[in-house]
């Protein structure tokens, strides 16, 4: 029973975030910073699923996140389940090969991270899509894996944070799961 | 001996005295001239000593009051400056919109205003979301303009929200003509910057600059209204059509305010007047409506 609301809790709460996140990335970004790539928000947390919960409850998160990004884009929602679940193995799958304690390895995965998830959207686009193939904005393309890798150290913080608050009981710390 | 040796060291000695009594009041006697210019000379040190200390002190003090007036200052100015740049802000918002209240009152269409409120969430899609939506009569298909030019048409409605497809979107088409040759096309968007006209005869004629306008053939966007400038016309060699790059004349990203169109009332940009009201009463439902009676008129009769 513990188990479950610990697990509600973690859903829940990243929901929550994310829904903030993904309504400052779409306005109030755009409002301050003007045509400043905004960084991917949405790829912090489902690395932080794939990297360090348990398999079960990341994949749920993932799907969860996918639906999210539905309201705040017009792309399909085939495209952004497919975006999200194959970045969720990716990363799970990466972790399996290649492993190292610390920050870093979060912060070159969200690098590696932006790249497939716009890289995937251009591939599903192209063979989803009506109209094909999206015009590649490479300027912008780059300007976001820098911004988002910028912001990695400070989302690290954040969730490992949260990961460990809403997994009190059960979770001691995430080198232990690993 | 000793006598005379008194009375002269006394006399030497009354001398001063006699001399002091010999002076007339009111002037310094010669014996304390030294001691009192000496005097005088210690006191003038010790004025412009005072007086240094004094000044280095106020000098001090005043610091700490101009410190002090400095910091309050800049406070003053830090508050003047927010307060410029917000009236700056609500200068141009003024501007702005009285720019859309001119644009409004000038042509006799139904227009609707509305606020950009966010992008979407991939770059790659040219999509904006307004703070109007159902509830203010926005219906998907309705054109979406600036006063400066064509921005899109809704896509999608909510209640209070509605989502923008705008013209460099690739999956938005706007019939259009070139103003100046005529020669009628299809905008389509390829990305957040351009667009192109396509289904172009090789004939027709275009060149850079052009401006590229609504035909108003779709019914959705006034006739005649401003969409793209020509940036670029390639003639391939084999085929019948032409390639032209657009430049639109709105630059989404800068999008603030807009109007969405709930009825053009057919009215054109080119003719700058709109239609006379015996035209605007003959809308399609009053003619439909005078149709269908005028049919149950004949049925009853017969």
């Amino acid at each position: 029973m513990e188990i479950l609301k610990e697990y509600i809790s973690n859903i829940s709460g990243y929901a929550i975030a994310n829904f903030l996140l993904l309504a400052l990335q779409t306005s109030l970004w755009h409002d301050f910073m003007g045509s400043l790539p905004a960084p991917h928000f949405i790829l912090y947390s489902i690395i932080i699923f794939a990297l360090y919960q348990p398999s079960k409850l990341g994949f749920i998160n993932t799907l969860i996140s996918a639906f999210i990004i539905c309201n705040f884009t017009i792309v399909p929602i085939e495209i952004n389940l497919i975006q999200c679940v194959f970045l969720y193995i990716l990363v799970n799958k990466l972790k399996e090969r290649i492993y190292w304690h610390g920050f870093t390895y979060y912060w070159t995965l969200t690098a590696i991270s932006v790249f497939v998830f716009h890289i995937t959207y251009y591939l599903l686009s192209w063979s989803l899509e009506e109209s094909g193939w999206a015009e590649i904005q490479w300027l912008f393309f780059l300007g976001q894996i820098l911004i988002s890798t910028l912001f990695a150290p400070l989302f690290y913080l954040i969730y490992n944070k949260f990961e460990k608050i809403s997994f009190r009981s059960s979770y001691s710390s995430l080198e232990e799961v690993l | 001996m000793d006598l005379k040796k008194i009375i002269i060291v006394l006399a030497f000695l009354s001398l001063p005295i006699l001399s002091l009594n010999l002076q007339k009041p009111g002037e310094n006697p010669w014996i304390l001239r030294p001691f009192s210019a000496f005097g005088g000379f210690l006191q003038n040190s010790y004025l412009a000593f005072s007086s240094t200390i004094r000044g280095t002190t106020s000098k001090y003090i005043n610091l700490i009051g101009v410190k002090n007036d400095i910091q309050s200052l800049s406070e003053k100015n830090q508050e003047l400056n927010a307060k410029l740049l917000q009236f700056e802000e609500i200068l141009m918002e003024n501007q702005r919109l009285s720019q859309l209240l001119e644009f409004h009152s000038k042509h006799g269409m139904d227009l609707v205003p509305a606020k950009v409120i966010s992008q979407d969430l991939f770059s790659e899609r040219s999509i904006i979301r307004l703070n109007r939506g159902e509830s203010s009569g926005i219906k998907k298909g309705m054109a979406v303009i600036h006063p400066e030019g064509a921005v899109g048409y809704i896509l999608k409605s909510h209640d209070s929200t509605s989502i923008v497809l705008l013209l460099t979107d690739r999956y938005a088409v706007i019939d259009a003509r070139v103003q100046r040759s005529r020669a009628r096309g299809i905008v389509r968007g390829v990305s957040p910057n351009t667009a192109e006209l396509r289904y172009l005869q090789r004939t027709d004629d275009v060149q850079i600059g052009d401006l590229v306008v609504s035909s108003g053939l779709d019914s959705i966007f006034p006739k005649g209204f401003p969409v793209a400038t020509v940036e670029n016309v390639t003639k391939v060699k084999s085929g019948i059509t032409q390639d032209v790059k657009l430049k639109p004349v709105i630059e989404p990203s800068r999008l603030e305010e807009v109007f969405v169109v709930l009825n053009t009332k057919e009215y054109s940009f080119e003719k700058k007047e709109p239609i006379s009201d015996e035209k605007k009463e003959e809308t399609p439902e009053k003619t439909q409506k005078a149709l269908s009676s005028k049919a149950q008129k004949t049925g009853s009769d017969s």
